[in-house]
């Protein structure tokens, strides 16, 4: 089944959580990133997850992706899990981390078209057109990216993350360097994605955009959780302060 | 059918890269060059008899691949940690040995492309014969360049993992490519001498032994060495 836009539309009938973590921890050295971490995420929901600068966002993010390995635990995408995401796990996933992945002496088509191709899509060449056009850069589609502003490699980084359809997002500060033009784009196209039954996993500093679509919010301080509640239990300024930041 | 497709995929973006920026080729086809001249006029190789320089030429060409192989290799792995884009292979459902192939068939394409320009250039410019030896001098430099790019593929993925330059790359890799070294001069060198291939035994059988070897290596380590 299909919306107007051509997307699939997932049914949410999945009983299994769409992500698991269990006893999940990580160390780099002497340094624990993430301690036994218990986290699941039911199949079309859409969690914020906040926390100060070195509690272990990015690290969980970078771990359900299949790009860290856990010290100890498992990681689970539907139902299949483990130690490590297996492969074909990591084609349920669509990963906006730090860095945007893109080549930057390949123009934005073949960038996309790269990707398309990397997850097993036969129509990489109609689904990069039409995702240049959902993110604004069809006008930029032939030119080589070196020389995009911040902007629209960002933008470029989220339709290369979302070009296979996936079924779990998982974004890291998705709004970083967009002008309020690309930051409405950024919710339209995540929250068409959840309203789709994607299911949805949202780094953000900025608790007003992640509030935009989620509705479950879970708090990391050092690595572990230490909240994890409704999003409309607290006000936004209430939520900021809770991660450790300031109130807007 | 998927792999495929991923492999296809990888290929002609890197070889775009290479198209528009030739950061790899370049620095390779520069430094083999410049080893293969300034060579030929320490050792003075026009003046030497065709038997003295059938000696000192399989070090020099040797020395001139194996420096441009680790140059170009360096250059074309070291390049994937602009914007993490290992980390957006590794996402991918693609299989972490089947994308060491793909790096390993990379650098061995490089070496190929490099030796394409160099071999007839050295035949010319130290007045080689090489009469019926092409076919075992092909064979020789196919089984030591895909030793030295598996090597490369291993040992680059380590140094970029700990986000160190081509320095440390040269200090990994050069020791472990010694006996395949050894093995292309020896077997060079008796090519080049008019004997056929069989009678180098058994350093073609090293070179072909250490290709296995280290390619097998790599394809069961690479994805520990990429993960985090």
């Amino acid at each position: 089944m299909r919306e107007p836009t051509g997307r699939r539309i997932r049914r949410v009938t999945d009983p299994l959580p769409a992500l698991r973590l269990e006893g999940v921890s990580r160390r780099f050295g002497p340094v624990t990133a993430l301690a036994d971490i218990d986290l699941s995420v039911a199949t079309g929901e859409a969690v914020l997850l906040l926390g100060h600068n070195g509690a272990g966002k990015s690290t969980l993010l970078r771990l359900a992706a299949g790009l860290v390995r856990p010290t100890a635990g498992r990681v689970t995408i539907g139902r299949a899990g483990g130690r490590e995401v297996p492969s074909a796990a990591r084609a349920r996933i669509g990963y906006l981390g730090h860095r945007t992945f893109l080549h930057e002496h390949l123009t934005a088509r073949e960038n996309l078209e790269l990707y398309a191709s990397l997850y097993g899509r036969r129509d990489a060449a109609a689904l990069a057109e039409r995702w240049l056009a959902r993110v604004g850069l069809e006008r930029a589609a032939e030119r080589v990216i070196r020389g995009f502003s911040r902007g629209m490699m960002q933008r470029l980084a989220l339709a290369r993350a979302l070009i296979h359809d996936p079924q779990v997002l998982l974004l890291d500060e998705p709004a970083s360097g967009l002008d309020p033009e690309g930051r409405r784009r950024l919710v339209e196209i995540v929250g068409e994605a959840h309203a789709a039954g994607g299911t949805l996993l949202v780094v953000s500093h900025d608790p007003a955009l992640g509030l935009e679509i989620a509705r479950r919010v879970v708090v990391l301080r050092r690595g572990r959780i230490v909240t994890d509640d409704r999003a409309d239990s607290r006000s936004t300024a209430d939520w900021a302060l809770a991660a450790g930041g300031v109130a807007r | 059918m998927r792999a495929w497709r991923q492999v296809v995929a990888i290929l002609v973006a890197d070889a775009r890269r290479e198209a528009r920026t030739g950061e790899a080729l370049m620095p390779m086809l520069v430094f083999a060059l410049v080893v293969l001249v300034v060579s030929g006029f320490a050792f003075d190789l026009p003046a030497l008899l065709a038997d003295q320089r059938r000696r000192l030429v399989p070090g020099i060409l040797w020395i001139a691949i194996a420096f441009a192989m680790l140059v170009g290799q360096a250059r074309h792995l070291l390049a994937d940690r602009d914007e993490d884009r290992a980390s957006g292979l590794l996402c991918a459902p693609i299989d972490r040995t089947l994308l060491f192939g793909v790096k390993w068939l990379e650098g061995i394409l490089l070496g190929i492309a490099l030796q394409v320009v160099l071999i007839p250039l050295a035949v010319v410019f130290f007045d080689l014969d090489l009469g019926g030896a092409w076919l075992g001098l092909a064979a020789i430099l196919l089984a030591c360049t895909a030793a030295l790019s598996a090597l490369g593929t291993l040992l680059g993925s380590v140094v970029a993992r700990l986000g160190r330059g081509e320095a440390l790359l040269a200090i990994l890799v050069l020791p472990a490519a010694a006996p395949v070294l050894i093995a292309g001069v020896k077997t060079t060198a008796v090519l080049l001498a008019g004997e056929p291939l069989a009678s180098a035994a058994p350093w073609p059988a090293v070179a072909l032994g250490t290709a296995v070897i280290y390619a097998a290596v790599g394809a069961l380590l690479f994805e520990s060495v990429l993960m985090e």
